[in-house]
């Protein structure tokens, strides 16, 4: 059954008879069974169309081999460091490892998330462990909070050489990982930034930047003595100039599912490859990962040409903010089936790529890369503030010629469960009346919200964008 | 006879606590019925559909075109298409009342505010369907937890001068509240005003949301209790209409959505 599960995960024939012992160890490690494979193998290929796109089975792969690394890092590396969430500046970390190649680095809770839960469908029990030991249910505490002491608790992982932490967004985050310090003994960086951006002045201002540039270098020199090598600027620049090449690549595949009618590539599938690049890391299988977007853009490229699609032709378009629940895939498939083409994410009305085109690359070509690094962070429109989430929103909504806006916001979170509000406001003075809807989700968790539950509001929600556009035609 | 069968249509709405069917025949109503939804979906779809043909003097196969509508939409066997119960509901109670722009529903375990265009078209709703606070399966509750049946629970028109506070937005610890309140020997009266305020204050804050606008219809079961809509007329500030039989509407609107598909074929 583990062999069918790596086919279906893109593995080779040959990387099969090398790899299955250690994927073996790996899952009996996570206390995942046969039954547990092919359940996976399942899901796989109803939620991430790994049946039809080999560019899909070589994605699913990837985060694939990053949880068997992670799960076997005590028994092959010293060191490890492991970025916590929300952290949303992947090169740093991926620099650390190009200037010690021997050391193991991890996005941890995202590759738990979408491995253990969105593919086997069984992360439930480390987010249970957390809440029973001391993050308890019902006081709002995020999952991805209770996923980390959870996997710690039960000794699911490895301890952490060294835990980078950010305050640039959450405030929970960085209070829950004074808990790792606490009762684990793990060292944590922090990288913070102030929120006292001038109301209404540039995007990038020189305050905070210089601010968040500060915590970056700190964080750098930080984790350059933990691994015992500088982590260099040509080692900082090497990783962003690989996370733009991706998000380059991957934009593309963007583009094409923004104008494609039928679409050919569903929203589940295309959350874990923009997260693919967003968790980017380790950098050891960049090449790996290139060849995966170019193949999937062109297996894409031909459905299109063939008029082929997974969702029905004329189906009403819509931007979805922020996404859909990540570790509840059918929750995304529920939608589609619904009857509504979720064809771009919020951050599509922001450029999308991680160093966006433009004025924005104009001003940041000349600055040193953690200046980079803190503009591309203060720049994204999640951590930004909410008018750019408003404005992504419109733009998004106005550059696609779309039907409505669906919003989900991750009601554990207090940033974004407050945000989400405001920016409902906003986007509906910026736009008027359009077809908007607000659905309760967690982005993380799937006990709380089933896609059943959720059926007959995008049901009735797609049934009037339907009739409003027959009333516009 | 035999051209009005072929103008036959019906509406099934099998919602969570009841289903209710309606027959029209040359888009007037010609029978219809409600019946306790129970476990079996698919049955009692047949059934309540069947006692609306009875009174319309049809059979199944004199329908040309059936929607199905409700939580137990897709398990209606016979319905030709299955569309929500906001956009039912909408169209019912726009057919009665042609001047509704604002559509509360209060069903069995969910409830509902609806904007609508002046062609009956929805433009905007908002649904609790997570808790059962606000709904009628709520009211269900608390008569039981004040030893009364649900329907001299709702005819307890006078409600009591002091309302107590009821502070809780879950049934299950509303329900220990009035047994805090009844050991503190709160009135019946005072209790079950302070339950309408509470489910007014919810469903307003709803209603709210999406902008209230005149006329202002409430439809669904629950709107038959006259001092809920009281209590309602005050939390939003609007005069309140309640059509003949507020119970079917999702149906009615099923079954002229249902005449509409059979005109155009």
């Amino acid at each position: 059954m583990y062999g069918e599960l790596l086919e279906t995960c893109g593995y080779t024939s040959k990387e099969i008879d090398k790899e299955l012992p250690r994927v073996k160890r790996a899952l009996d490690k996570a206390g995942l069974t046969e039954a547990d494979a092919k359940r996976a193998q399942d899901r796989l290929v109803r939620y991430f169309q790994c049946g039809e796109l080999k560019g899909m089975r070589l994605l699913v792969g990837s985060w694939f081999k990053e949880f068997v690394d992670l799960m076997l890092s005590g028994e092959e590396h010293d060191i490890r460091i492991y970025c916590e969430l929300p952290f949303l500046t992947p090169p740093l970390i991926a620099a650390a490892k190009l200037a010690r190649p021997d050391i193991h680095t991890a996005y941890e809770s995202f590759y738990l998330f979408f491995v253990l839960g969105a593919f086997f469908g069984r992360v439930e029990r480390l987010i249970e462990a957390g809440e029973n030991f001391c993050l308890p249910p019902g006081v709002a505490h995020c999952a991805c909070n209770q996923l980390k002491m959870g996997v710690r608790r039960v000794n699911f992982l490895p301890r952490a050489s060294l835990v980078v932490s950010t305050g640039l967004y959450c405030d929970e985050a960085p209070k829950a990982d004074e808990l790792l310090e606490y009762y684990f003994g793990e060292r944590v960086a922090y990288i913070n930034r102030c929120q006292d951006d001038e109301p209404g002045g540039p995007l990038i201002q020189e305050r905070p930047l210089m601010y968040t540039r500060e915590n970056i270098d700190r964080c750098r020199r930080t984790m350059s003595e933990v691994i015992g090598r500088e982590i260099t600027d040509d080692h900082l620049m090497q990783a962003i100039m690989c996370s733009e090449e991706l998000s380059t690549a991957i934009e593309e595949i963007t583009e094409l599912r923004v104008k494609a009618d039928p679409q050919p590539l569903r929203i589940v599938p295309y959350q874990l490859l923009v997260y693919g690049n967003l968790m980017s890391v380790n950098l050891d299988r960049h090449d790996e990962k290139m060849e995966m977007v170019r193949v999937l853009h062109g297996e894409l490229q031909q459905m299109v040409k063939r008029g082929e699609g997974v969702i029905e032709k004329g189906t009403p378009k819509v931007v979805i903010s922020v996404g859909t629940p990540l570790a509840s895939p059918d929750y995304g498939m529920m939608i589609e089936d619904a009857g509504l083409n979720i064809c771009c994410l919020e951050s599509y009305g922001s450029g999308g790529a991680l160093i966006d085109t433009g004025e924005r690359r104009r001003q940041i070509s000349a600055m040193d890369p953690c200046t980079i690094l803190a503009a591309v962070y203060l720049t994204m429109p999640l951590v930004s503030n909410f008018r750019v989430r408003i404005e992504c929103i419109t733009n998004a909504y106005r550059k696609a010629n779309l039907d409505g806006v669906l919003m989900i916001p991750h009601y554990s979170c207090r940033v974004l469960g407050n945000d989400s509000m405001m920016v409902k406001d906003g986007v509906k003075k910026e736009l008027g009346n359009i077809p908007l809807l607000v659905l309760e989700g967690d982005y993380f968790d799937p006990r709380y919200y089933t896609a059943e539950q959720a059926r007959t509001r995008v049901e009735s929600f797609a049934e009037m964008v339907r009739s409003e556009r027959r009333v516009a035609a | 006879m035999k051209n009005e069968r072929r103008m036959s249509v019906a509406g099934i709405d099998v919602g969570a606590v009841s289903a209710k069917a309606v027959v029209l025949r040359e888009d007037k109503i010609a029978g219809s019925a409600i019946l306790p939804t129970g476990y079996d979906v698919a049955k009692v779809a047949k059934e309540v559909g069947g006692l609306a043909l009875a009174q319309a003097q049809l059979q199944m196969d004199d329908l040309r075109y059936v929607v199905g509508t409700g939580y137990g939409r897709r398990a209606i066997p016979f319905a030709n298409e299955v569309i929500t119960e906001i956009t039912c509901h909408a169209r019912g109670a726009t057919s009665v009342i042609p001047e509704a722009r604002t559509i509360i529903d209060i069903g069995g375990q969910d409830s509902k505010a609806i904007r609508v265009d002046a062609k009956g078209n929805v433009v905007d709703f908002i649904m609790n369907d997570k808790c059962a606070a606000g709904t009628g399966r709520f009211l269900e509750v608390m008569s039981r937890a004040l030893e009364l049946s649900i329907e001299e629970f709702s005819s307890l028109s006078r409600m009591g001068p002091n309302p107590c506070k009821i502070s809780s937005t879950c049934t299950v610890f509303a329900e220990s509240e009035i047994v805090s309140l009844r050991a503190e020997n709160k009135s019946r009266e005072d209790i079950i005003a302070g339950l309408y305020r509470s489910i007014a204050s919810r469903v307003g804050a709803m209603v709210k949301q999406i902008g209230c606008e005149d006329v202002v219809v409430f439809t669904g079961g629950v709107a038959k209790n006259k001092a809920l809509l009281r209590a309602l007329e005050e939390e939003i500030g609007h005069r309140i209409l309640v059509p003949g039989e507020p119970q079917i509407m999702g149906a009615l609107g099923a079954a002229l959505i249902a005449a509409r598909r059979n005109h155009c074929e």
